[in-house]
């Protein structure tokens, strides 16, 4: 697909997103911006995916390890027409099909259940390894945040991954270089990560997160390096797409209410971002 | 009852790769522990379904999960604390709450470590896996009670935790006295509802032991024997529960949350009944030397067993 077309799909994902938070309370808006490019990339172009056929065996599988960032992932499912729109109403509602996190048994097109950090990688090494065991194509994309490589767990993996080949592994950091109690350098600096997974024995490439053509060419030269797990790490701004907010570590969590200013500026953000790309006639 | 030196590793290693050879999709998972487990055999056998996946059960349980997603069959083994604590989260998660179709195994569960101190013990992994969603909770005793929740735990579909013994131990009965079936506890020996006691895992020769001493002092005893800790036998404890005076439960495992603590659950809300008193192990383990005076230590010979239910009756 044409990287114009995956920008749409995105802004539409980033809709969602604006959108749900507004009218159905606090969200991890943040979070769900900055990666929300990636996963436009990921399902519009790059995974094998059945959407009448969500448990098809050999599909791609996504694991949003990060799991927070869910609105990005249920902005895209619905893009991709896995599930209707109108289930966002639900958001933040009893009994909910789009919880705070996402559940695999409640939401067609989500391959596992995540939430805690650092639980992501492992399984997706695991399903990577099935593949392999089963003479199967597919590949496995795993989207950790940058503050989630505290988690010990992650390098567990990375060790596993290497020594194992699963060059059909392919994680993904969205590096937008904040969490909860500030910058990832304050909170715990994770120093170079592009040094550390290659020293654990992955093929790194370095890309901007936000730049479609960039996500699209790096994704096609999967596996960067046969033999070897990758890592994507992508550089990012939290809350892209919502000027007020980009960098800002407050934005974490986003509660703005329906009729607020910040609410107002943000339709407003999205409306010129479409006017100026030519999409509202 | 019959005394069998075959070791538990050993049963659970045979029939692991009996299992694996009818069943492709049955995967061995060793932490560094295949050895321990008594795997080798299967690693030898099957090298294609055979993971090594080295010292990280975090790791190893979230590669289980995956396994299972795409249709195979892992079977996990590390030592208890390991395996049922250091990765719980994973196991809550990945395992229960997803509903995945892997088997944990805990290997050299309870006090059998009794040299090796606290960090070697796992006298709390009941407690935990109990209170997981989906899970599957088994407690065999003896090498019969291994092979068949080894079995039954593969034919189960969804995840299932096996508290492995390490030490051999005699059996309670024949085998061909003995029905296994998951979710299902067994008469081991009835002479009336006086007392009432309740085993499960390796404790199930003393609380059998401790049963016949009680009958011969002239109480009327029924023992029961549960290998299946959750989903628990509720039908047949009732019956038991029903005109009993005392029951007790015995189990090599904390008193906090483990199968005591179950059937306490179960018959909590029963009218009728005695008082239920739970014997395990009171508050941690920190005493270490060889493995039956260690339990001696904490009164779980039928021995001193006996000593704790008449300290309770006599009163």
């Amino acid at each position: 697909m044409q990287s114009k077309t995956i920008e749409r799909k995105a802004f539409d994902i980033r809709k969602h997103i604006v959108h749900t938070v507004i009218n159905n309370g606090d969200g991890h808006a943040g979070p769900s911006l900055s990666c929300t490019d990636i996963l436009a990339t990921l399902y519009f172009d790059i995974m094998d995916v059945k959407v009448d056929e969500p448990n098809w065996s050999c599909r791609d599988r996504f694991i949003l390890s990060a799991g927070h960032k869910c609105l990005a992932l249920y902005g895209t499912l619905i893009e991709k027409g896995f599930e209707k729109a109108d289930v966002l109403e639900t958001y933040n509602k009893l009994g909910s099909k789009v919880p705070g996190h996402p559940d695999m048994k409640k939401f067609n097109g989500v391959d596992f259940s995540s939430g805690a950090l650092g639980h992501g990688l492992p399984i997706g090494a695991g399903m990577a390894l099935n593949a392999k065991i089963k003479g199967e194509k597919h590949r496995v994309f795993v989207l950790m945040g940058d503050g989630e490589q505290g988690e010990g767990s992650n390098w567990e993996t990375a060790m596993f991954a290497s020594h194992h080949g699963l060059d059909n592994l392919i994680g993904i950091i969205d590096r937008n270089g904040l969490q909860i109690n500030g910058t990832t350098r304050e909170v715990l600096d994770t120093h170079d990560l592009r040094e550390k997974y290659a020293a654990f024995g992955w093929s790194v490439k370095v890309v901007d997160g936000h730049n479609i053509e960039e996500l699209l060419n790096t994704f096609q030269s999967i596996p960067f390096h046969k033999g070897k797990p990758s890592l994507v790490i992508a550089n990012t701004i939290k809350s892209k797409g919502m000027p007020f907010a980009e960098g800002n570590v407050k934005y974490h969590h986003w509660n703005p209410g329906k009729e607020s200013q910040e609410s107002k500026d943000a339709l407003d953000a999205l409306e010129r971002y479409a006017n100026d790309k030519g999409w509202i006639k | 009852m019959t005394v069998k030196q075959r070791n538990p590793r050993d049963v659970f290693g045979e029939v692991l790769l009996e299992l694996g050879r009818e069943n492709e999709s049955i995967v061995a998972v060793s932490c560094d522990s295949g050895a321990g487990s008594g795997m080798d055999p299967f690693k030898q056998t099957l090298p294609n379904q055979y993971l090594e996946v080295g010292i990280n059960e975090q790791n190893a349980i979230g590669v289980c999960a995956g396994l299972a997603e795409g249709g195979s069959i892992p079977v996990v083994s590390a030592i208890a604390p390991f395996i049922s604590m250091r990765a719980f989260e994973q196991v809550r998660n990945d395992l229960g709450y997803t509903n995945m179709n892997v088997k944990v195994i805990g290997s050299s569960s309870g006090l059998s470590h009794s040299a090796l101190g606290s960090t070697h013990q796992a006298i709390e992994d009941l407690s935990l896996m109990r209170v997981i969603p989906n899970m599957v909770v088994l407690n065999p005793g003896d090498c019969y009670e291994v092979e068949m929740s080894l079995r039954e735990a593969i034919k189960h579909k969804g995840p299932v935790y096996i508290r492995m013994p390490r030490h051999p131990m005699a059996e309670p009965l024949e085998v061909s006295q003995r029905n296994f079936k998951l979710g299902k506890g067994e008469v081991l020996m009835n002479t009336g509802n006086e007392i009432v006691i309740a085993v499960s895992g390796t404790l199930t020769v003393d609380g059998l032991m401790t049963g016949k001493i009680l009958d011969e002092m002239g109480y009327r005893v029924k023992v029961l024997n549960f290998t299946t800790v959750k989903p628990l036998d509720t039908e047949i404890l009732y019956e038991a529960y029903n005109d009993a005076k005392y029951l007790f439960t015995l189990e090599e495992h904390s008193e906090v949350g483990g199968f005591g603590s179950a059937v306490l659950e179960v018959l909590g809300p029963v009218k009728q009944g005695g008082p239920i008193h739970i014997v395990g192990i009171a508050e941690g383990s920190i005493n270490t030397g060889p493995y039956r005076e260690l339990l001696e230590a904490y009164g779980l010979t039928w021995e001193k067993v006996v000593d704790r239910i008449l300290n309770v009756i006599q009163k």
